[in-house]
């Protein structure tokens, strides 16, 4: 993949090229992907477009981008701030509403509402412009980050992460529920919110350079490259930004001691709260662009809890902290659940004439499972690893060392240092997920199925 | 602790017979409030020292005033009824045997733990219900007993973090980098990189705190406590592991942060050579209690402190103590002093 080759080195080329260098190597390769898509595929022979399309269809890079989205936002919770989170899927359920709520005409509003929409005008319903109601659902999704965390952060480790599973079980409940709420349609229930408008183009395409509305047609899939593509490459900025910064740093800190960061002014809970809230805008922005650019429906089943671990699979396979790895990350799964377990099944069926291109994908989370596990085994700080992980993984620091020359009252706090530190941390957050990945198997059936839908 | 008020009265006693340093009135690193205020009227146990009724307020005379901090733990009362107050300026040690307690109270004061009963007061202002992280930027600065440095992140960054309270930045202006928030990171730059050169480490600047070398780690942490712009500074047993050589030139450090940033410290160590040479004024603690308080030369002259070393307690601290025949001549002071004590005992 062209992305993996250049995001592969991006602090080596920053530092060679100034702070330009990613910005600019990144949009080479979306716009190289667009125009792979768009122009030269097109007009090669069919012997060698083919296999390109197989492999790597214009609607799995979508969905790829769309879950980088996602696993960036979660990347914040985790990676930067090490609060551990399993019910990111909450505030991918919550934009996900917002666009049926804002882009659609759901349950017979009696009201209609056109915003900078680019569907008809006389439409009823309620239509709203694309990237508006990604700026609403972001804020939307931070407030109830804000909800949840305010009581659950005070709590530590696994026990946040035992809140968090279970505030993202009563989000997708309630939508389940959300037919009838004390009398009223609220989101549709179960079969929630369907033709959720598609993103328009605005001056492109009334120029007639881009098509008018983005739909799921080969031509508009292509487009939605460069829209996904430029939310991706914002919430990367945002990232990177963010993490130069105070906050970032006071992240970071509690990362490794929270005792040590409180004892040194940081606000603990205040902290927290913010990189919820950062984490929760980015997932709200990722339910739009999801349910807007690629299925173009909303229903309860689709924010089941596996989708939670696959994000968090997402930022642990990638490297927990590092931005670059957690996209990678996010890439490689996403395309594994999406095509890339199909097309492996293909290829070992033209040998052994099983039906592997089936089951395959029916095995998702057993075979993501086993990848975890064998990453946990052979390369624990993932497959791009944050600098300062890795020194920590790979080498022991100097009074660690040390210590063991110590003598015994410096060793026990050595030990104690040692249980604090950020390692032990990272193995319990990877343990967790795999260990939920496990059970998510269990529920491979029914969102393997459903995703077979939202495909078709 | 009441079983060991009989003693302790003798001890005061004792301390004011035998002269040590007693504290006149007129005399201003006395007269800051050492001791309870109203210790009489209170009936505690302890010692009561005359300038208690000199009638300064504790309060407002001393950058930090602990009043009859008592902190139990379930029926185990840990710290009972001690008071204690750093003047502004100065440079006062908090030692005793293990489990005497000093860490308890040190909890006490960064806010770690809510005293049972009692107060804190900071430059004035009760802070006794303030949070850690709020007391931290009011200006009480701590390091701790084992480094607990933020391994991962850069010396200088470990130094940022702290200055995290004295900065504005705000989410948005951190993503759109304001030419305000640009500003403000120059200025934590350099301010931590001066701190890092004032602790003597500047060299580190961009090394992650965990490849430092333990002294190094040492300063460091210390160097962070002051990106906190502290009244008070907050040393826990800065000298472990250091080197003769080390904590020599540690002496004179505390010296200079008192001296150049007008910075109040508090030391809680093990080791008596260091206390004795550095500290202004010394409390005991054994068991939970304020046996002895006063100049280097009470305390080492004080019956009770001995005991509490050598006697009752056992020799538990005895290798700590320095042995005799030490080469510098601090620690041979301290052994004689504790040795002529010993045997007049």
């Amino acid at each position: 993949m062209a992305a993996t080759t250049h995001a592969l080195h991006p602090d080596q080329g920053r530092r060679n090229l100034g702070r330009l260098a990613w910005p600019i190597g990144y949009v080479v390769v979306i716009l190289f992907l667009f125009f792979l898509y768009q122009t030269i595929l097109p007009s090669l022979v069919k012997p060698v477009s083919a296999p390109v399309l197989a492999w790597l269809p214009v609607a799995t890079i979508n969905e790829c981008l769309m879950w980088a989205i996602m696993a960036l936002g979660l990347n914040v919770v985790v990676g930067y701030a090490g609060l551990l989170d399993l019910g990111y899927v909450a505030f991918w359920a919550l934009g996900g509403y917002t666009a049926g709520w804002l882009m659609a005409y759901p349950f017979n509003w009696t009201w209609d509402f056109h915003l900078f929409s680019p569907v008809r005008a006389n439409a009823p319903g309620t239509h709203i412009n694309f990237w508006l109601v990604c700026i609403v659902a972001g804020i939307l999704c931070a407030i109830l980050g804000l909800i949840i965390g305010a009581p659950t952060l005070r709590l530590r480790g696994d026990y946040l992460a035992l809140v968090t599973l279970g505030f993202g079980e009563v989000i997708t409940q309630f939508f389940r529920n959300s037919g009838n709420i004390a009398g009223h349609n609220v989101a549709g229930g179960d079969p929630g919110i369907s033709s959720i408008d598609p993103i328009g183009t605005g001056p492109l395409g009334a120029l007639g350079i881009a098509p008018k509305l983005l739909t799921n047609s080969a031509a508009g899939n292509i487009w939605k490259i460069l829209v996904l593509g430029l939310l991706v490459g914002i919430c990367i900025f945002i990232s990177l930004r963010i993490r130069e910064g105070r906050l970032g740093r006071a992240w970071l800190a509690i990362r490794e001691d929270e005792l040590a960061a409180s004892m040194m002014g940081v606000p603990l809970v205040r902290v927290k709260l913010l990189a919820y809230a950062v984490g929760a805008f980015f997932g709200g922005i990722g339910g739009v662009a999801n349910a807007s650019g690629i299925t173009t429906a909303v229903s309860p089943s689709g924010f089941d809890f596996g989708k939670s671990v696959l994000v968090l699979l997402m930022v642990v396979l990638g490297g927990m902290g590092n931005v670059w790895g957690v996209t990678i990350g996010a890439f490689l799964l996403s395309w594994l659940n999406s095509n890339g377990l199909k097309q492996i099944g293909v290829q070992i069926d033209a040998f052994t004439g099983g039906n592997l291109e089936a089951t395959l994908p029916r095995y998702n989370y057993v075979i993501l499972g086993l990848l975890l596990v064998l990453m946990m085994l052979f390369r624990r700080e993932g497959l791009i690893p944050e600098g300062r992980t890795k020194a920590l993984m790979q080498m022991p620091s100097r009074t660690e060392a040390e210590s063991l020359g110590a003598d015994s009252v410096e060793a026990e706090a050595e030990t104690d240092a040692l249980e604090h530190s950020d390692a032990a941390a990272d193995a319990r957050i990877a343990g967790s997920a795999a260990a939920m990945a496990g059970s998510g198997a269990g529920t491979s059936h029914g969102s393997s199925g459903a995703r077979r839908k939202e495909e078709s | 602790m009441s079983e060991s008020t009989p003693g302790v009265r003798e001890s005061l006693a004792d301390v004011t017979q035998l002269g040590g340093t007693p504290n006149s009135p007129g005399d201003p690193a006395g007269a800051a409030g050492y001791g309870r205020p109203d210790s009489a009227e209170s009936g505690v146990d302890g010692p009561v020292r005359a300038v208690a009724q000199t009638g300064v307020d504790p309060v407002g005379a001393n950058v930090l005033f602990a009043d009859r901090i008592t902190i139990r733990f379930g029926g185990l009362t840990a710290v009972d009824n001690v008071s204690f107050s750093i003047p502004p300026r100065s440079v006062v040690s908090l030692i005793g045997p293990n489990g005497a307690g000093k860490t308890t109270f040190f909890n006490v004061l960064t806010g770690l733990y809510e005293a049972t009963e009692g107060s804190v007061y900071l430059d004035g202002k009760d802070i006794t219900s303030v949070k850690p992280h709020k007391r931290a930027s009011m200006g009480l600065a701590r390091t701790f007993q084992n480094i607990r440095l933020f391994g991962l992140m850069t010396a200088e960054e470990n130094v940022m973090v702290a200055m995290h309270s004295h900065l504005r930045a705000g989410v948005i202006s951190t993503i759109v980098r304001t030419p305000g928030q640009r500003r403000e990171e120059r200025e934590a730059r350099d301010t931590a990189r001066e701190l890092l050169d004032y602790v003597g480490i500047g060299k580190t600047v961009g090394e992650l705190a965990r490849n430092l070398s333990y002294g190094d780690q040492r300063r460091l942490e210390i160097a962070r406590a002051m990106a906190l712009k502290p009244k008070v500074l907050l040393l826990d047993e800065p000298t472990a592991g250091m080197n003769p050589q080390e904590s020599a030139n540690f002496n004179d450090f505390v010296y200079r942060v008192r001296d150049e940033r007008g910075i109040s410290v508090l030391l809680i160590e093990h080791d008596m050579s260091v206390i004795m040479k550095i500290s202004e004024r010394i409390t005991v603690l054994d068991r939970g209690a304020m046996i002895a308080e006063g100049t280097p030369d009470d305390i080492r002259n004080n019956q009770q402190v001995i005991e509490a070393y050598l006697g009752k307690t056992g020799t538990r601290e005895g290798k700590r103590l320095p042995k005799p025949g030490a080469d510098q001549e601090g620690q041979a002071v301290t052994t004689d002093g504790l040795a002529t004590k010993g045997t007049q005992a």
